[in-house]
């Protein structure tokens, strides 16, 4: 798909719309599912250092690079 | 439901977080108590509700995942008495922790007269799905839409008219950290009981 | 209407595949469960191990139903909770789309500059440090652990408490030995309740209070972010942050607390690191007490522990097998922390540590009472003797080491006593081995009740040889490069 990357390769400040959870681990899937980030939901890279900062909707999450890679988007 | 419902581990909170448990038992035996448990991920103000509630201090925190007990404590509306029960947090049916499960099966096995979900008003899209779960499960569920008063701070209006009706369960709206809505709270929440008995 | 059908069974439905998976597997549920068929099918759909267990148990078609999953996993490329999840979340974006207004967004702007400052490392690590050096160091280690340790021992234990017990006790009591249980040098309340009150008291109320403030403010969370990558190295994640912190407060609540971690290996690392290398507040306050005329003793002291605690957790994370931790959390917004509930959460927090802890305190003074009864006591310490002359101190430090056995802000008090008799090298060595040394009563007996025996055993048997040979090597190379005092 066009446009198509993972959250480790986007710039601290672009807004997404987050694609699919592309993940074998069955665990990772569950709780990022559990902190509301799904497909269709609009997120926001806050920063990408020292851990990696998400906005998803109201919520602010905090997250590894393991987990930021599994999150597949499609910039805006 | 045969699960074990393993509501204490651990047990060196347990006096201090018990403190009030005989006494209330004890004067209100005539009555019979109707179970209330309180349901939520962690961070939405559920400890705060079920101190406002008891009267009993449960750590409140401000940190994902520092509620590790179930807590028990009793409230008084009006005539009704109620053993009110806090979970730790739980995100969804489907667990992952141990927490989590330690909610569910007691959810699943505790046969509550009333289920207060708690959710964070600023993120409603995301507590929701609970609801509907809950909701699915065929739960007397009430849902309470804690922090009103930080939705407002950033520019959100929910209708919570309108939100009981697409969910068909009593919504209402609070802010218990500055003790707002508790009122209505409690007088919904008899209601609720008085019909379900009825 | 309260309690209206509305939604229950009927207005939420998943897609026409799920629809019918769970239809059939509702006909083949039997016995009644407390919940709605609907949700214990929507449940085995999602393959939960604790729900297909109770249905294994207690339904004869079991057979049927796991077919039933299996024919539906098929239908759908993605895991079948993933399908389920998105479709619930779809039915929720409908239904907030209809309820939830957005007005211009009118954040406040210092909370935002402050949420962002606090996250990112430039300005985040310095104001880690700030927090630790006004929370930790100068509101517990100096007001809590000095002034007020100072005042409430000083003037209160020492003037009018201790004379006047000693007095009652000699005047009323004839027999020797009950003199020295209730009163004297060890007695339970000249030690054990001055300990408490006039030791512990302060320093752990301070801690408490600190902790509360940062904890309900939403600091922590930043807190882990920042130092997820340290913690990944040690086989910790950032999370890990909450009771490494409370570490710092009591251990035995912090190994506790330990058990919010999500796997056994971080739970096990958790409390080793916990049991070795995080001193308590109490010892804590000693430690800074008896150190704190000498800022290179204080430097060489908290760079070994930290070495240690960084070294250990590399090593036994290398050696521990089990998966990678991940790291995720929610960040909550920072709030200013409302002052009536830092109060209560304190409060509660101590009165914990009252009733668990201080028991613990007046047990331990009961056991050195007896050890030094029976003699027992003085075969340790004379066996003991050897062991500290060793680590370059003189034979008497023994006495304090036992001391630490029963609670290690014991041994570290009992160290403090002889400040004056000590040079600078010799109470960095003893201040390191004690810090590293056994955790205390109360804290063993959580760990044997939370990680079990063979894992407190296997801790304890490398803490101890281990804490005497850091303390051995220190003393040495102190000696060797020549930064003796």
């Amino acid at each position: 798909m066009d446009g198509e990357r993972n959250l480790a390769e986007l710039k601290v400040g672009d807004e997404a719309v987050i694609g699919r959870i592309n993940t074998t681990d069955d665990k990772i899937l569950k709780k990022l599912m559990a902190l509301g980030v799904l497909p269709g939901m609009k997120l926001v890279l806050l920063q990408k250092f020292p851990s990696y900062v998400i906005k998803v909707g109201n919520t602010r999450i905090a997250a590894d690079d393991s987990i930021a890679r599994s999150i597949v988007v499609v910039k805006k | 439901m045969s699960c074990c419902h393993q509501e204490k581990k651990g047990g060196l909170f347990k006096n201090l977080l018990r403190r009030n448990r005989g006494d209330s038992e004890a004067s209100e035996k005539q009555v019979s108590k109707k179970k209330m448990v309180l349901v939520g991920t962690p961070n939405v103000g559920k400890s705060v509700i079920f101190n406002r509630l008891t009267g009993v201090y449960a750590t409140v925190s401000n940190y994902p995942g520092t509620t590790v007990e179930v807590f028990r404590g009793t409230c008084r509306i009006g005539e009704e008495v109620f053993e009110v029960v806090d979970t730790p947090g739980m995100y969804s049916f489907m667990t992952i922790t141990e927490e989590e499960r330690v909610t569910r099966r007691l959810l699943f096995s505790e046969k509550p007269d009333i289920i207060l979900h708690v959710v964070d008003a600023k993120n409603l899209e995301r507590m929701l799905p609970m609801t509907l779960q809950l909701i699915e499960a065929g739960l007397p569920v009430m849902l309470v839409v804690n922090m009103m008063d930080e939705a407002q701070q950033i520019g959100r209006e929910i209708d919570i008219a309108k939100l009981e009706q697409l969910l068909g369960i009593p919504v209402v709206g609070t802010a218990a950290a500055i003790n707002k809505g508790m009122d209505l709270l409690k007088k919904r929440v008899v209601q609720y009981v008085k019909k379900r008995a009825a | 209407m309260l309690k209206s059908e509305r939604l229950e069974y009927g207005a939420f439905k998943y897609d026409d595949r799920i629809e019918k998976a769970i239809k059939e597997i509702e006909s083949n549920l039997k016995s009644s469960y407390n919940v709605s068929k609907r949700t214990i099918a929507l449940l085995l759909l999602q393959e939960d191990s604790e729900i297909q267990e109770m249905v294994r148990m207690r339904e004869s078609s079991f057979s049927q139903i796991s077919e039933i999953v299996k024919k539906t996993k098929m239908l759908f490329t993605e895991p079948l909770y993933y399908v389920i999840t998105v479709q619930r979340q779809k039915k929720v974006d409908e239904i907030v789309s209809k309820v939830v207004y957005t007005r211009r967004d009118s954040k406040n702007r210092l909370s935002n500059w402050l949420d962002k400052i606090t996250v990112q490392p430039l300005t985040g690590i310095p104001i880690l440090l700030l927090v630790l050096y006004f929370g930790l160091y100068k509101f517990v280690g100096q007001f809590g652990a000095g002034t007020l340790v100072d005042f409430i021992e000083g003037n209160i234990f020492d003037t009018y408490v201790n004379p006047w017990v000693d007095r009652m006790v000699t005047t009323y009591i004839s027999s020797e030995p009950i003199q020295e249980l209730l009163a004297k040098e060890y007695g339970i309340i000249t030690l054990g309740l001055r300990y408490a009150l006039a030791i512990i008291l302060p320093i752990v109320g301070t801690f408490f209070l600190m902790f509360s403030i940062i904890e309900d403010s939403g600091y922590l969370p930043r807190l882990a972010l920042l130092i997820d990558r340290v913690f990944k190295a040690i086989g910790l994640n950032g999370r890990a942050v909450i009771p490494m912190v409370l570490g710092f407060g009591c251990d035995t609540m912090a190994t506790l607390v330990s058990r919010t971690l999500e796997t056994r290996r971080e739970r096990i690392l958790a409390t080793l690191l916990l049991s070795l290398a995080i001193p308590c507040s109490a010892q804590l306050g000693v430690v800074l007490a008896m150190l704190s005329g000498n800022t290179a003793a204080l430097l060489i002291w908290a760079l070994c522990v930290l070495l240690v605690f960084l070294l250990v957790g590399f090593l036994a994370a290398r050696l521990l097998p089990g998966e990678r931790p991940v790291f995720y959390m929610e960040v909550p917004p920072l709030r200013l922390p409302r002052l009536g509930n830092i109060i209560e959460k304190t409060l509660s927090r101590m009165q914990w540590y009252f009733l668990e802890i201080v028991p613990i305190f007046i047990i331990a003074s009961v056991l050195i009472w007896i050890g030094r009864m029976t003699g027992i006591f003085d075969a340790i310490i004379r066996l003991a003797e050897p062991l500290m002359v060793a680590l370059g101190l003189p034979p008497e430090t023994a006495e304090a080491f036992l001391f630490g056995f029963f609670r290690r802000d014991y041994g570290a008090a009992g160290l403090y006593d002889m400040k004056g008799s000590l040079t600078w090298t010799q109470l960095t060595v003893a201040s390191v081995t004690l810090t590293l040394f056994l955790p205390c009563i109360a804290q063993v007996s959580v760990m044997l009740k939370e990680r079990g025996l063979m894992t407190t055993a296997a801790i304890l048997a490398f803490i101890f040889p281990f804490a005497f040979l850091v303390g051995y090597v220190l003393n040495l190379i102190l000696n060797v490069t020549g930064v003796v005092w």
